[in-house]
């Protein structure tokens, strides 16, 4: 029962923990943020295991973390509210070429943001090229460039 | 199992077709902030030892006048910590804690070993000669709570508290 609830108490804090922390602090995952995910893989690790190594123990952990995923993952599914606490919702960055200042500041993006996905995306080279950006759920800055949006 | 994600999401004036929850976003902001602020006192009551471990504010200091006793404020659960109780004076002295010790902690060695050392339902009684004016104990915390015991030195009583933290 130890095993399972510890298992619990761990996704539940790091689940907070990094929707809390913002989107942005995923998607701008940098070698060094690379670095700190291990070591918070490894902090969390005594707190899982407590001071039973066995293989049982261990299996049971990895059964529970899995098993949370899949419930969280269905209730997800079955709860449009509970999908947008825990995973948010797109938020538009720039709309018909004029960037929305306010929500930038908010979500920690700047224009250097949006012309580096605008550039690794579509090969665009200034901001008058962008029709839209969209800061999307998992982090990540969706480009649409001005031509494909009259073509869309 | 309702599907729910099948709805399509709704277009914009501009074309866009997307579902983007403004207000929950607002909100969500907000929310960060808060606990980018809740992160930092974490942070700051972990460095002054309210959480546990090392810290200005991790011990209490107990006075008996010729003798002090520290113990910790803040213990973590199952987490091995110490108790000390250090003498003015030249032993023998006689230590006895209450029984609220024994409920909330294991006590896995005294150092210097004292002299003479029980156990009884009036809690853990034991006589030191601390030689070096200062006696150790290893306790570890049984489970998470508010953890209240006496302390009597050589017949003077303190009522002493710990915050056990999961």
């Amino acid at each position: 029962m130890d095993s399972v609830l510890r298992g619990a108490a761990v996704y539940l804090v790091l689940l907070m923990i990094f929707r809390l922390s913002g989107r942005r602090t995923l998607a701008q995952v940098t070698a060094f943020d690379f670095v700190l995910l291990l070591i918070v893989a490894e902090t969390t690790q005594q707190a899982l295991l407590g001071d039973d190594f066995s293989v049982v123990n261990a299996a049971i952990l990895i059964v529970t973390l899995f098993t949370l995923d899949i419930a969280m993952s269905c209730l997800k599914r079955w709860s449009r509210g509970l999908a947008l606490l825990l995973d948010g919702s797109p938020t538009v960055l720039v709309a018909g070429g004029v960037p929305d200042r306010e929500v930038m500041r908010r979500a920690r993006v700047d224009l250097r943001d949006i012309l580096l996905a605008a550039r690794s995306q579509h090969g665009l080279r200034r901001m008058d090229e962008v029709d839209f950006a969209v800061l999307e759920q998992s982090g990540g800055i969706s480009i649409i460039p001005k031509e494909a949006g009259k073509n869309g | 199992m309702i599907d729910r994600s099948a709805s399509s999401p709704p277009i914009r004036s501009d074309g866009l077709q997307i579902d983007e929850h403004r207000s929950l976003q607002v909100f969500h902001w907000r929310l960060e902030r808060v606990a980018w602020g809740t992160f930092l006192a974490i942070v700051v009551a972990a460095l002054l030892g309210l959480t546990g471990g090392e810290g200005r504010l991790a011990r209490n200091t107990l006075d008996h006048g010729s003798a002090q006793a520290e113990v910790p404020a803040v213990a973590r659960w199952q987490e091995p910590d110490n108790m000390t109780v250090s003498f003015d004076a030249a032993g023998p002295h006689v230590i006895r804690f209450g029984p609220g010790l024994a409920e909330w902690f294991d006590v896995a060695s005294v150092t210097p070993r004292p002299v003479h050392e029980s156990a009884t339902s009036e809690g853990l009684r034991l006589e030191v000669e601390a030689a070096g004016g200062t006696v150790h104990l290893s306790i570890r915390p049984r489970s998470p709570g508010l953890a209240r015991y006496d302390l009597e030195i050589d017949g003077a009583t303190v009522s002493a508290r710990t915050l056990i933290i999961p």
